[in-house]
Parts: structure tokens; sequence; C-alpha cells
């Protein structure tokens, strides 16, 4: 956590995704970051390296990955770590990020995000996988909350207080995603408010958000909707315990208007400025 | 007198001679074109970030010059139903439109719709008493800009490497000059070979020493610029797709300024093919035919980045980053 707080405030970016490129660059005043999904990056191709140099050059980025898969038991893939690390170097980057989770399992990727359970064995597995990151890229990695569809009948203890052990394990600071965290308390009934209250929200680094999307009787994020009222306020709550250095809008399809994202930014910004 | 013309170089058997004069020439040739590489070191700098508040002008101007600039200016205000484009024949005409108001505009734009105070040829844009010469003082300005920020050669390079220039052409020509007279002296009036030698050596020194009117660091961001308004001229152009469709008004973005305007800036006027503004596009298309084949001695005029930088469009830079709108050097 030291590191991480000697880490500026970055205040209030997108997801970069390319079909809003040439928007990002028409309305770059109201752009604070971009946070760049490093796997796009590995191996880059010529375009993508440019694309990469291009954002580089005009706008502070935040590598966030997808696969490290920090909860595997057999350990970080070392040829990802490493092309993680050559990422990180050319970016460098206040903090980079990825997921409280698994992808893949026998060396095989799973291709999505899986959960952990909440056991004391699962935070050994993710502080041990984070000492690894740790050693090899300095950088201050940050830790994000997933959704999940099932609860492990295994579980020791619930989910605030397993990211409270891992973050108290590691040193890493939290990327919450306020959105996961509202759908996952539609979705198995808890409240909120109390999840806040048992973790360390002096942690949260940075929040992610958008709207959730209903997908029958359950909440999903799809990251395809406008960002709800009930998703405000987690994130107006958030804002009032602690003080974050960045939220960044996560939209990924049913792309809108341009303009609509631009005020879904204001309206972060206003929270996070009057909170 | 008997050293200058009794020596070893200038008694040289002929054929020997054209050998040795070949190779110097090829040397002076190859100094010169690394001289050139070596004296843009603009590459050196990081890419300058794309600005704020963009104007598509500047980007118009840095990609083609003046006349560039005179093409965009004048699709704002066909944009912006202020002029009109009537294809008659093989000739277009620019007017301006008889039920608009103009609203704000720049002063850039006012004087140019001054200019259409009466209808003009589309290729007149380009002549000696064309737009082109009302908007100098902008051109003037965007030069002096993008000089400053490197990304256009400035004069003071030229002059630099101007030098250089002379040195390799007064070199050769003197070389091939020196043996000519020591046989016409010798009475050897065979010197065909060598003249035709020595011309295409002055040529091709000349040709290699032309400066591109943007640097290194100036062809790098406006690729950077291409880069970052690619997705915006797909979609620009998608909604203006139709053809005979009632145009839309400009727009402005957030960033205020036009996506279909911006992308003719970065991009060129011939992203409009097949749009609704496709007479604009064809009115250009043979504005810049008539000018590229009368072009004559203002093309040769510009074609160092020295003597154009300040506003001239016809430069070798052009073909480098161009977008496809300037051809030709009337463009
Ligand atoms: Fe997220």
């Amino acid at each position: 956590m030291s590191t991480l707080l000697q880490s500026k405030t970055l205040g209030v970016g997108l997801g970069f995704r390319e079909p809003f490129r040439s928007d990002i660059f028409l309305n770059r005043t109201e752009i604070d970051f971009l946070e760049i999904t490093a796997d796009h990056y590995f191996d880059a191709n010529e375009a993508k390296q440019k694309e990469l140099e291009l954002l580089n050059e005009n706008f502070e980025l935040i590598p966030h990955g997808l696969d490290l898969s920090l909860g595997s038991a057999e350990g970080i893939d070392e040829e990802y770590l490493e092309k993680f690390a050559e990422l990180v170097e050319f970016v460098q980057p206040e903090w980079f990020s990825d997921h409280i989770c698994f992808t893949r399992a026998g060396g095989t990727n799973i291709g999505h995000l899986a959960p952990l359970p909440f056991t004391r064995e699962a935070v050994a597995v993710v502080a041990a996988n984070v000492k690894k990151v740790q050693r090899v890229i300095e950088t201050p990695l940050i830790l994000e909350n997933i959704t999940y569809l099932v609860r492990f009948p295994s579980s020791e203890m619930d989910e605030a207080e397993f990211l409270t052990r891992i973050v108290s394990e590691t040193g890493c600071g939290l990327l919450l995603d306020v959105t996961n965290l509202y759908i996952n308390s539609q979705n198995f009934a808890f409240d909120w408010r109390r999840f806040l209250d048992g973790i360390p929200t002096e942690s949260v680094v940075q929040v992610h958000f958008v709207g959730s999307h209903r997908n029958g009787k359950r909440l999903i994020d799809a990251h395809s909707d406008k960002t709800e009222e009930e998703i405000w306020e987690v994130f107006r709550e958030v804002c009032k315990r602690t003080e974050l250095k960045g939220a960044v809008l996560e939209r990924d399809g049913n792309f809108p208007p341009f303009d609509e994202i631009v005020n879904e930014l204001r309206q972060a910004r206003t929270i996070m400025q009057t909170n | 007198m008997d050293l200058l013309f009794e020596n070893p170089i200038a008694q040289m058997y002929g054929p020997y001679f054209l050998a040795v004069y070949a190779v110097f020439i090829l040397g002076v040739v190859i100094v010169l074109a690394i001289a050139k590489r070596l004296i843009d070191r603009t590459d050196r700098l990081p890419s300058p970030a794309i600005p704020h508040k963009i104007d598509p002008y500047e980007i118009a101007f840095l990609r083609g010059g003046i006349n560039e600039l005179a093409r965009s200016v004048v699709f704002s205000l066909v944009q912006n139903k202020v002029l009109e484009v009537s294809n008659s024949g093989k000739d277009s005409f620019i007017s301006r439109s008889k039920d608009q108001v103009a609203g704000n505009l720049r002063n850039i734009e006012k004087i140019t719709l001054d200019w259409f105070g009466e209808t003009r040829n589309a290729k007149d844009i380009f002549g000696k008493s064309g737009l082109v010469v009302q908007l100098k003082s902008f051109a003037d300005v965007y030069a002096t800009s993008l000089e400053q920020r490197q990304l256009l050669t400035s004069d003071e390079s030229a002059a630099g490497f101007s030098m250089f220039k002379w040195i390799g052409i007064l070199s050769i020509a003197a070389a091939g000059g020196y043996k000519m007279i020591a046989a016409l002296m010798n009475g050897r009036f065979n010197i065909t070979f060598l003249v035709i030698l020595g011309v295409i050596g002055v040529i091709a020194a000349r040709y290699v020493s032309k400066l591109p009117r943007m640097t290194k660091l100036g062809n790098a961001y406006l690729e950077r610029l291409q880069l970052a308004f690619g997705e915006l001229k797909v979609r620009a152009t998608r909604e203006s797709a139709a053809v005979g469709q009632q145009m839309p008004s400009a727009q402005t973005t957030f960033a205020g300024v036009d996506p279909l305007l911006l992308s003719v800036g970065v991009f060129g006027g011939s992203i409009l093919a097949g749009t609704m503004y496709d007479s604009y596009n064809k009115a250009f298309e043979r504005s810049q035919a008539v000018s590229a084949s009368s072009c004559g001695a203002s093309c040769g005029s510009c074609s160092d980045a020295g003597s154009c930088s300040g506003g001239s469009s016809c430069s070798s830079g052009c073909g480098s980053g161009c977008g496809g709108g300037c051809g030709g050097c009337g463009s």
C-alpha cells in the first residue's frame, strides 16, 4: 500500500475500446485517463503497437489484465507475466490491475473469470501468486472483485472478509467494481452497505462502474447498459468512505452515442468531487 | 597552363574518364541523399500530443499546404450550405447560396465567402488571383506554427542544406566542364556522352537533394492523426453516404468540431466520394486535373521545401501523407 499512497489521483477515466478511438480524441478534456485491456497488447501486431503508442502519448494509461489467474493453485503463467511486465514497463502506469478469480485450471484456459471459494486456502493461493507478480513487476497491483453466479458451500467466510484478508496478506489495493458489488448484492440478497462496512475501504484505489443488465431473474455484468441510479448510489457511498484515485466507466457493448458516455463521466466526476 | 591541361585526369582516355566520372557522380548523389536524411533529426523527438482543441484547417494545411487549406474551408462552407457546387460539362462552379444566411464564421471562412461574391469556376481557386492568394496570410500563420513545432521543414533548415546541395551540383558540373574544356583544347570533339552524363548527374543531384515539405516528425504526427480519427472518417462518411439525400447541417461534437470536416482535414476531400457531397469531391477532382496538367513553372518553383513552406503546397512531402487528397502539383 505504501507505493499506492504515493500514486497520483488520476480522476475519471474510460475503459478503452476500439470504437471509441476517434471520440476519445474529440473529447479529451472529458477523459482524465484510459484503462486498456492489457491482453490486447501482448504480442501486438504493428497496428495494435501503433495504437498503444498513440494512446500512451496522449493519455495516462492503466493496464487491466484478464488472465493473470491469481486464484490458480498451479501458479502464475510465467510467459503471461513476462508479457504483462513488458507492457507495464512500456506504459509506466501509476498502477495495474487484474481480478480475484481464476481463468486457468490444469494448464487450460477456461475462457472466463471463475470465482474462488471464500476459504483461507484460496487466500493463501492468491497471496502467493500476487507475491510472484510483485517480484517481477514493481508497479503496484490492485485487485478487482468479480460477479459470481454460485457461492461455494465450502466457503469459510463471506466475500468482504475474503477481500479483507487478501488485502492484508498481499498489501494490494482494491479495484472495487461497484457494478459487480451491486449485482452480487441483488442476486444473493445481501446489503452492499454492510459489505462496504466489512472491507478496508481506505484500500480502494479505483472503482469500475457501468449499468447492470437484467437477464431473467438475475442481474449480469454485460457492460452494455447505462449506469443506473442504484449503482450511482453505491459509487456515491464509496466516495464518501474513501478518497478514490480513479474511476473507470467500463462499457463493452451496445455502444451509445458518445455524448451519453461523456455525460456518465461527468456525473462520476461530480460525485467524486462532491463526496 | 601546361599542368592544367596536361595531367592524368585531363589526358585520361575518354571511356575511362566516363567510368570515373560516373562513380564520382554516384558518390556525390549518395552523400547528398545521406546528408538529406541526417539533416532531419526530428524522428528523435516525441510525437506531439493531439491537441484538446483540434483545428481541421491546420491539419489540412499540414497535409497538403495552402491548396488543401482552401479546399477544406470551401468544404466547410458547402457543408454549412452557404456555398453550392454545380458541375456542368467539364467545369465545376461554386457560388453563394441564395437562401442561406452565414452564421458564426471564422475569419478565414468570411474571407473565403467574400471571394465567392460572384460564381467561380472551381479551378480558379488555385489560380494566380485565386482564393489561395486571399488565404496566404492564414497559411503563413499555420506555416510558422507548424515550423516552430518542427512538423514542417523550416526555411532555416532548407537554407542550411542548400549549401550542401549546391556544392554537390557544382562539383559535378565543374568536373564535367573541366574535362570537356580539356578535351576541346586537345582537339577532341566527341564529348556527347560526357555532356549527357554531366546533365544526368546534375539532375540526379538536384532530385535527391529536394527536402520534403513535411519533416519526419510531421509525417509521424499526421500518421497519428489518421490513426486517431480513422474511425471518425468511416462513421462520418457512412452517415453522409446516400448521394442525393438532403444534406444535413454541420454538427458540433462536445469538442466543437464537425466530424466530417475534421475527416476532410485529416484525410482529404477524396473521402467524400460516394457521399452526398460527391459534387464537391468531383469539382475538386476536375480542378486538380486541370491544375496538374498546367503546372509548368509554378510546380518547379516550389518543389523544394525552402521555397514553399510558407504556403505553397506542391511539395514532395505531399505524397507521403495526403490521404489521396492532393495529387499533382496543382494540389
Ligand atoms: Fe470491472
